[in-house]
């Protein structure tokens, strides 16, 4: 160990002047990353995007035309039906492929104790006396949560878009030009709402295990209130109080694919306007609850 | 003229219909201030003005010559806060909760790591740096709580309670480490403390806040300077008339001490009464004294005075 002389000095060497949230959002990226389930899901998405690269590859490589030839047999077994191509509605099923398996438990792990911890450790009470003020606090956790959370999704799902696009037919980009944009909204909205309801959610538990416990019960039990609120009084938009069917018409929406979905699924879904309003509904919810335990439980003195 | 590191102008502080500060107005022209004042006092109010985090109804703040309501970011980067409640970042070493700290003020990380390093260094938890905080004994968070105050080098310390739950040894310790910085470095010290000994030690000057009112702002050496020059003595039991009647005898004022042969003498204001004349007057009588000292007030005389209003001068 170097030696160190135990006395006081005074700091003369420069000082930054990067904005007071910078700091929280790389503590925060540390703390998130520092969990080795958070390194494992990220690890399983870039191995699900590698993979199905991969597949594509080996595709284009063995049968140069198999989109042709997946075309011809479909409307060979199911005339007048649809067929499979690679369109958004293909990118939707991939999207889907990220955000159920890969982004709902990541927000889990990533973000169970994130406010929790600092009001268990009063770390408040250090923050705010500083520079911090509770709207940079917020500011600098939900950017670097949000972040994350599109970095371990939306990165893979743009690498197999590029792959795809790169090693397409011609004029398969034209098809597929607005992809990106729709998946990026998709996940990036979706990510907002995730994040706060994590945030606002161990504000209120204060604890990691009882902030688990509440997201699993939240979505079990919206699931079951929106078919027992649909069975009642057939209206489909009683779904939007389930947060799973929320995702999953928005990235619909986001995709364009609204149409289909209504005409593929046995079950009829939430009108999209509905399901916007529900998630831009529970963003505002959940930043008040946050903004109001900020205030509350970040008293100096 | 330099301007007072702290300046209050008719500060009010109001919480909906309670006030909390009514009216203070003083100024800290710098050194080491102590803030004493009973629960309620509103010492909290005062320090969040300070700090800019509560916006006063009316007066002014003023910090480094500066309106502590503009920009009060840029001087809390001034400001270390040491607070009486237990406060660390969760899941992070000492040191890089530490670091974390420096870096929120301005630090480069790697000045802000090696600061933290040397801070924690200075207050002798060198050696439990890598551990988590929550891990720390009393005594160790009380000096880890001092390191986080002063990794961003500020300029004044505003300490809460900072010997509270430290046993006698690691009070001297916090004492020395709190003195060294502050005289040494020329960093000016607000110190809030229901312990006037720890305050009569560190500070030279005292505010005493009751009821959100400002009760007294006196330099340390007047709040305890002998109490008019008066004389504390004490004489054996037999001969406690004897000595009565010699001191009314000289002209000189008795006053009941701690005990039934202990007597305060004065002689009317501004007038001391010297030990030479003590033993003169015990001579004189053939008296024996006991013990002859300076009846000076400790500041838990004075601070209980402001609460209460002036005490009776002795003799009277």
């Amino acid at each position: 160990m170097a030696f160190r002389a135990a006395e006081y000095d005074r700091f003369t060497g420069p000082r930054r002047k990067a904005p007071v949230w910078w700091p929280l959002f790389t503590a925060t990226i540390r703390r998130g990353w520092g969990s080795k389930w958070v390194r494992r899901i990220t690890f399983a998405s870039m191995m699900m995007a590698l993979t199905v690269t991969t597949l594509f590859y080996f595709l284009y490589q063995v049968i140069p035309d198999w989109q042709a030839l997946l075309k011809q047999f479909g409307q060979a077994t199911n005339p007048g039906g649809e067929t499979f191509v690679i369109d958004s509605h293909a990118y939707l099923g991939l999207l889907r492929m990220f955000v159920y398996p890969v982004l709902l438990p990541l927000s889990l792990v990533f973000g169970y104790d994130l406010v929790a911890a600092d009001l268990r450790s009063n770390a408040f009470e250090s923050y705010f006396s500083r520079s911090i003020t509770p709207l940079t606090y917020l500011v600098g956790r939900t950017f670097a949560f949000v972040s994350f959370l599109m970095l371990v999704t939306y990165a893979p799902v743009l690498w197999i878009w590029t792959f795809d696009v790169s090693i397409g037919p011609d004029g398969h980009f034209s098809e597929v030009a607005a992809v990106p944009l729709g998946m990026g909204a998709a996940l990036l909205v979706t990510s907002i709402m995730l994040a706060l309801m994590m945030q606002a959610i161990t504000a209120v538990t204060r604890s990691g295990i009882w902030t688990n416990l509440v997201f699993v019960v939240v979505f079990l039990f919206s699931a079951m209130l929106g078919g027992i609120l649909y069975g009642l009084t057939q209206n489909p938009n009683w779904f939007a109080v389930n947060p799973l069917h929320c995702i999953h018409v928005f990235c619909s929406l986001c995709m364009g694919t609204t149409e289909r979905l209504n005409r593929r699924h046995m079950d009829p879904t939430a009108d999209p306007s509905v399901v916007a309003t529900v998630m831009i509904g529970t963003i505002v919810v959940c930043l008040v609850i946050l903004w109001r335990s900020l205030r509350r439980r970040g008293v100096v003195g | 003229m330099t301007s007072p590191v702290l300046e209050l102008d008719g500060l009010i502080v109001r919480y909906g219909s309670f006030t909390a500060l009514r009216g203070v107005s003083a100024q800290f022209p710098g050194g080491a201030l102590g803030l004493l004042g009973p629960n309620g006092a509103g010492k909290s109010s005062m320090l969040r003005s300070i700090l800019g985090l509560v916006q006063p109804a009316a007066g002014k703040v003023r910090l480094f010559g500066q309106d502590a309501s503009k920009d009060p970011a840029a001087l809390r980067r001034r400001v270390g806060y040491m607070p009486e409640r237990d406060t660390w970042v969760g899941g992070m070493s000492a040191v890089r909760g530490l670091a974390h700290l420096a870096e929120i003020c301005g630090f480069y990380p790697d000045d802000a790591m090696l600061r933290a390093h040397d801070v924690l260094h200075f207050v002798g938890l060198g050696e439990e740096r890598y551990r988590e905080v929550h891990t720390f004994s009393t005594g160790m968070r009380q000096r880890f709580k001092l390191a986080a105050s002063l990794v961003h080098d500020p300029d004044l310390l505003f300490l809460d309670e900072p010997t509270n739950g430290l046993d006698p040894r690691g009070r001297t310790r916090m004492l020395n480490l709190i003195e060294r910085v502050c005289h040494e470095h020329g960093i000016h010290l607000i110190l809030a403390s229901h312990l006037l000994p720890d305050v009569e030690r560190l500070c030279d000057q005292v505010w005493v806040l009751d009821q959100g009112e400002m009760k007294k702002s006196e330099r340390m050496e007047t709040l305890t300077a002998a109490a008019r020059g008066a004389k504390r003595v004490r004489v054996e039991r037999n001969q406690v008339a004897a000595f009565r009647a010699a001191a009314d005898a000289a002209g000189l004022l008795l006053a009941p001490g701690r005990s039934d042969t202990e007597f305060v003498l004065t002689r009317g204001e501004e007038q001391d009464v010297s030990s030479a004349e003590v033993f003169r007057i015990a001579a004189q009588a053939d008296l024996r004294l006991l013990s002859v000292q300076a009846a000076a007030r400790s500041l838990e005389d004075a601070f209980l005075e402001a609460l209460t209003g002036p005490t009776p001068a002795p003799g009277n």
